[in-house]
């Protein structure tokens, strides 16, 4: 698994290792509380040491977490980990025989836009850089990694989009927004939001592993609700903004420096059909609407 | 919707009685813990909404809905009728007769113009009162798993901007409710909505200035303000139309069809002319 140090990292390493798989954690950062089944390999994806270690190890998957998804890191940075990366990983993985290939996107690549069918299925296309450009190194790793189910079709292909993803573990730039005491919100606007609990999200990688499992497949949870029951839920306090005065206070006054286009999620929903991974896998949440709301740590304002 | 409308929610709640809340728990709205379906309506919006509208509906408009058993009682099906009065009144005055006046009573689901929905409050409002962006995926979606009874005008914004001139003529349906019938098998229950032209005429579009302000018409209203004066309400609803096909056929085959549902509305709308005693009436 690369990436293992990262949010989604942490929660699959944790689900798998639990269920007795033996799990290659590959990251170039510190992997802090190791458990028994996980060996820690430090090391960069895209150089030598990665493919060394694919052909010693013989995995029978490989699952590929290793992605920036921080804005503050440039965009050639972000391009090269994330597109390139992708790109590398997958042709070890085929050259050394690995049969199975699990990628992690995430449903924000169709984007928030109002033109959208609500409940988006696989067969739409990812347009979020259409107002979030930001967000194309994303999709550009995702249309790869879904182009490598017909390319290679010996290799078990699967690509995860998963909803929002809420838990203690997990660091997504929803989850910093929703850990802030006040948060804003988009005055006059109050999207619906799909959320997956982070144990649940284990579970997918879990049924991803199912031999002859592959496709591309939406990852939804138990519902969805506004934005303002998850605000509150999370235990923090709304504070709408109009439009244009956020588009003025981001990054300064304490205000988070987020991209322009993340407000368009705080706008419209960006909400998908999850009914294929399920009918695939056999995949149902475990988590209920209201504990996976409550499952990011309350800090009130 | 925020701290500033509560005031307003508190009013509007105290217009929510027991009867009302019978009715509306007849509907079987799917709802979640939270009091939301999938799509984002609300039950305590929807009751709000629905306390507000019955002033409306039974005091201020007197809506007399006729042919309600063509409406069926339960599955899919597709409301498809004539659009006026410049701000979705009618359709509006359509769902709240279907809610209050049809055994039993059903939920209805607009398909709205994108423009409302894009609007700040207006897209939110509309949204937890269960309508829609009009996209066909969403209503192909309501009809084939929830059996929804999803409105729709297929004037779009001509319809709904219309000018006085153009009063009570069916001014060319769009195909997309077609295909929809064919490929989800709904049938098509016709409907005229006499009192809609009177309630809000408009003289002009005014489409330059629209067009500079970024909406889809600008009405030039007698009294100013597009809001609708106290017209008598009558809603004809008309045998359903079943359409035959997979959905994906030439124009030539859908055409004919698209006119068809077409005359079957400017029939209900000359039959609902012809027996109105007059407009406020």
């Amino acid at each position: 698994m690369t990436g293992a140090s990262g949010s989604f990292g942490r929660v699959a390493v944790r689900w798998l290792a639990e269920r007795g798989h033996t799990v290659h954690a590959v990251d170039l950062h510190a992997n802090e509380g190791l458990r028994s089944g996980v060996v820690l390999h430090r090391l960069d994806v895209q150089k030598r040491g990665f493919e060394d270690l694919v052909r010693r190890v013989r995995p029978r998957a490989i699952v590929h977490l290793a992605m920036v998804r921080r804005f503050g890191r440039g965009a050639a940075e972000r391009h090269r980990i994330n597109f390139e990366g992708s790109a590398k990983v997958f042709d070890v993985g085929r050259r050394l025989g690995v049969k199975k290939m699990i990628f992690s996107s995430r449903a924000t690549v169709y984007g928030a836009l109002p033109d959208q069918p609500q409940f988006v299925t696989e067969e739409h296309p990812p347009s979020a850089a259409r107002t979030f450009p930001e967000m194309s190194d994303l999709v550009a790793a995702d249309l790869y990694a879904t182009q490598m189910l017909w390319r290679h079709p010996e290799v078990e292909t699967v690509l995860l989009r998963p909803v929002n993803v809420l838990g203690p573990s997990v660091q997504t730039l929803l989850n910093r927004y929703l850990g802030r005491g006040r948060v804003f919100t988009v005055l006059g606007y109050d999207p619906m939001q799909q959320v997956l609990h982070e144990d649940d999200l284990g579970l997918a990688f879990e049924h991803a592993l199912t031999p002859g499992v592959h496709g591309v497949f939406n990852v939804t949870g138990p519902g969805e609700v506004p934005l303002s029951v998850m605000i509150e839920e999370a235990g923090a306090s709304a504070v709408p903004l109009p439009e244009t005065l956020i588009a003025v206070l981001r990054g300064r006054l304490g205000f988070p420096e987020i991209p322009a286009g993340a407000i368009e999620y705080l706008k419209y929903p960006c909400t998908v059909d999850g009914a294929r991974f399920r009918e695939a896998t056999g995949f149902a949440p475990r988590h209920g609407l209201v504990s996976t709301l409550r499952a990011v740590p309350r800090r009130r304002a | 919707m925020g701290t500033w409308t509560r005031p307003l929610r508190r009013a509007l709640d105290r217009m929510v009685d027991e009867s009302l809340r019978e009715r509306y728990a007849r509907l079987r709205v799917p709802l979640n813990a939270y009091g939301y379906d999938r799509w984002g309506a609300s039950r305590d919006d929807q009751l709000r909404t629905l306390a507000l509208l019955r002033w409306f509906h039974e005091t201020y408009f007197r809506v007399e809905a006729h042919g309600l058993a063509h409406v069926p009682e339960g599955g899919r099906a597709l409301l498809v009728g004539n659009h006026s009065g410049q701000l979705a009144y009618d359709g509006m005055l359509v769902s709240s007769a279907l809610f209050f006046d049809k055994e039993p009573p059903r939920m209805t689901r607009a398909m709205i113009e994108r423009f409302f929905i894009e609007t700040p409050v207006v897209g939110t409002l509309m949204t937890r009162m269960g309508q829609l962006t009009g996209i066909q995926e969403n209503a192909e979606r309501l009809l084939v798993e929830e059996e929804a009874l999803v409105l729709v005008f297929p004037e779009g914004a001509r319809g709904g901007g219309r000018v006085w001139a153009d009063r009570y003529r069916v001014l060319g349906f769009s195909q997309g409710f077609l295909r929809l019938a064919m490929r989800t098998g709904a049938p098509i229950v016709p409907f005229a909505f006499i009192g809609g032209e009177e309630m809000c005429p408009s003289l002009s579009r005014g489409e330059p200035l629209a067009k500079v302000l970024g909406l889809p018409y600008l009405p030039l209203v007698p009294w100013g303000l597009p809001l609708p004066a106290p017209v008598k309400v009558h809603i004809h609803f008309g045998a359903p139309i079943r359409v035959e096909g997979s959905g994906d056929e030439e124009d030539e085959v859908i055409l004919p069809e698209v006119r068809r549902v077409e005359h079957a509305v400017s029939e209900l709308i000359a039959r609902g002319l012809a027996e109105r005693r007059g407009v406020f009436l």
